[in-house]
């Protein structure tokens, strides 16, 4: 029985959910029932996919031992020149939105290609990125009134309780979740983040891994930037998504990621998304004043945090008991 | 043949002086402000003070070059920038004040090396008074917030009210005024109207859409007799959306913020908005890079309030006249 906690526990998320199960329980209460009304359930999901696809590409570059800060400024990239080319070329949309996601792309191969072979940190080349193509983004701002002729239902329909882009999330998060969890390449990607030499020893690519991990996250940031500039009528703020990369990281945290690679999943990226947009919902519900409300986010994330690496410690103590009671005999 | 040469070179430099706009001015601004140009507000001032340089710039007697310097709100950072822009040797500077003491003595160095210096956007508590700068080019940041309120509250005839004050950054100067010039005018309504209940709260809603939808959401749910939103920043479009979200009609809340910007006004003209304050943010690039070129020319430095200059307060029934095509209106 023991074991078996152990092993839910410490499956990479599964604290974190425990955590945001009781965070909600809570909140119900505390609001006297309202936090689980109907359209605050629509709220939350309705903003849910736009922070969470952006979690599960970082994440997955977490797992893979590298940061990208550039999230946010990428984020806007995509909506931005989709809506730039839309109104100066003869582009069609769909095309502009392959063309958004193709920049999102190249910025991924960029910090991926400087990072590796350039050995520069992460850290410092993403965080250049963040400058450079936010920069870009204030250069495209463009001024149009052709919004509505982009296919917007195909993205945010609204279906009542969810949105198209909850499908949008729904379906991302189980291909990359059956890729993380289920085949090689996930498996290259914890091994590339858990042990890179002795990874690079058994022969996996691990810099071909990373870059692929830095595109997939310029990507997916890149879409859920498209989303919610959809969501807005078709109009991009040029400070879209400003402040992003620390919400992700800190949801990633949460969601149980650890810091220095080789640990996180899927499932962890989706609860630490949907706690930190819970966290903030459920404290306005809870009317926290306004002078301790940072105080209290800031607190809840940290709290959130300790309570994940404790579980897991307890975790990993019992089975280092076991482990002990299996020599003994 | 080296005499020859000598001439020719000679001629050919006296020529080329010649020819060039000798009697051209040359003048050189800086527009040092405190954010970078990411938002569609500073975007939309950006593009005003090029418009005046252009301006400026194609008069036959002038070149005019006009630069403009931006940092994260950060006064020690924005302090140093003045200093770069004024040892460059401008020939005028237009800046925000952000802090009423930090930054007098930058702009006292400047008026001492002969360079004048204006404010615009956001100015010093006390005026004049408080600082030397020889004009501010902008909006009352209090009184814009009063005056919305005040247009806010008129839309509401009869009954109880209870207002959703959303407070972008409890930091930030354009934040704090506006939101005080919201709560002071529901304390005189309230005390006018002693038959009528008023009550509201003030809640730091950020400044980042989706948190925004999030908390005025779970705000309005949680207190549903909400019937006014004011927000001290430009986010009430995101709100008109989640209010239809949730089911609302248009109106059933009445929504009002700032700026002016075309997916707005065509949210307005559908009755999800219903009020905006314009504090004219081309003007505020437009205007002050003018009056410096006017000061250079010798006329005396004078104050402008931006949003008087328009219609401060658009109301739906100005919203559907408005070009959305017009520099007025803030790109994006």
């Amino acid at each position: 029985m023991k074991l078996l906690l152990k092993k839910i526990i410490d499956t990479p998320g599964i604290s974190a959910l425990i955590i945001l199960i009781l965070i909600l329980l809570a909140f119900q209460i505390y609001t006297g029932g309202l936090f689980f009304n109907p359209y605050n359930i629509e709220l939350i999901l309705t903003i849910w996919p736009e922070l969470g696809i952006v979690v599960i590409g970082v994440v997955i570059l977490m797992i893979a031992r590298e940061f990208d800060l550039s999230v946010g400024s990428t984020f806007a990239l995509s909506p931005m020149l989709m809506q730039y080319l839309f109104a100066h070329t003869p582009l069609n949309p769909w095309s502009t939105i392959f063309l958004g996601l193709a920049a999102a792309a190249l910025v991924g191969l960029v910090n991926g290609m400087l990072t590796i072979y350039k050995r520069i940190p992460s850290f410092i080349v993403t965080l250049g990125m963040l400058f450079i193509v936010r920069s870009i983004v204030v250069a495209l701002v463009t001024r149009h009134d052709k919004a509505d002729e982009f296919p917007m239902d195909f993205f945010i329909y609204d279906f009542g309780l969810i949105r198209a882009s909850f499908i949008w999330f729904i379906g991302i998060t189980l291909i990359l979740g059956y890729v993380l969890h289920r085949t090689n390449f996930g498996n290259w990607i914890y091994a590339t983040g858990g042990q890179t030499e002795a990874a690079q020893n058994m022969g996996i690519p691990v810099n071909k891994v990373k870059i692929g991990c830095f595109m997939l996250c310029s990507v997916l940031s890149g879409f859920a930037g498209i989303i919610q500039s959809f969501r807005a009528g078709g109009f991009v703020l040029p400070n879209l998504g400003t402040g992003m990369e620390l919400e992700v990281i800190a949801a990633a945290v949460v969601g149980g990621t650890a810091l220095f690679g080789g640990y996180g999943s899927v499932l962890g990226a989706l609860v630490g998304a949907l706690l930190i947009r819970t966290i903030d919902n459920g404290f306005i519900m809870s009317r926290v004043p306004i002078e301790y409300f940072r105080t209290a986010l800031g607190l809840m994330i940290i709290g959130a945090v300790l309570v994940n690496t404790d579980l897991q410690r307890w975790a990993q103590g019992i089975r280092a008991g076991n482990n002990s009671d299996k020599k003994d005999t | 043949m080296k005499t020859i040469i000598k001439s020719f070179l000679l001629s050919a430099v006296a020529i080329f002086l010649i020819a060039s706009p000798a009697s051209a001015k040359k003048l050189k601004f800086a527009y040092v402000m405190h954010d970078l140009p990411e938002g569609i507000f500073w975007n939309t001032v950006y593009d005003g003070m090029k418009k005046a340089c252009a301006d400026l710039d194609s008069m036959d007697h002038l070149e005019v070059e006009c630069e403009m310097v931006g940092t994260p709100y950060n006064v020690v950072n924005q302090v140093n920038n003045l200093r770069a822009v004024i040892g460059s040797g401008v020939d005028g500077i237009v800046s925000t004040i952000i802090d009423d003491e930090k930054m007098d003595a930058v702009f006292q160095e400047a008026l001492d090396r002969g360079i004048p210096i204006i404010s615009a956007n956001t100015d010093d508590a006390k005026g004049s008074d408080g600082n030397p700068r020889l004009a501010y080019v902008g909006s009352n940041l209090y009184n814009a917030g009063y005056d919305l309120c005040v247009a806010a509250v008129a839309l509401v005839p009869e009954g109880p009210i209870h207002a959703l004050l959303g407070h972008n950054d409890v930091t930030q100067n354009f934040a704090i005024q506006r939101n005080a010039g919201h709560e002071d005018c529901l304390k005189d309504f309230a005390a006018a109207n002693p038959d009528r209940e008023v009550t509201w709260e003030v809640v730091e809603i950020t400044m980042d859409g989706p948190t925004i939808q999030s908390r005025v959401g779970a705000y309005i749910l949680s207190e549903p007799k909400t019937n006014i939103y004011l927000e001290t920043g430009i986010w009430h479009l995101h709100v008109s959306q989640t209010l239809e979200e949730m089911g609302k009609q248009p109106g059933e809340i009445i929504l009002a913020g700032y700026g002016a910007y075309s997916s707005l006004i065509s949210r307005m003209k559908e009755g999800w908005v219903q009020l905006t304050n314009d504090q004219g943010a081309w003007l505020q690039g437009y205007l002050p890079i003018i009056q410096l070129y006017l000061i250079d020319m010798g006329f005396q430095p004078f104050d402008v309030q931006t949003d008087s200059a328009l219609n401060g307060v658009i109301t739906e029934e100005i919203a559907r006249d408005l070009d959305v095509e017009s520099p007025r209106i803030w790109k994006m």
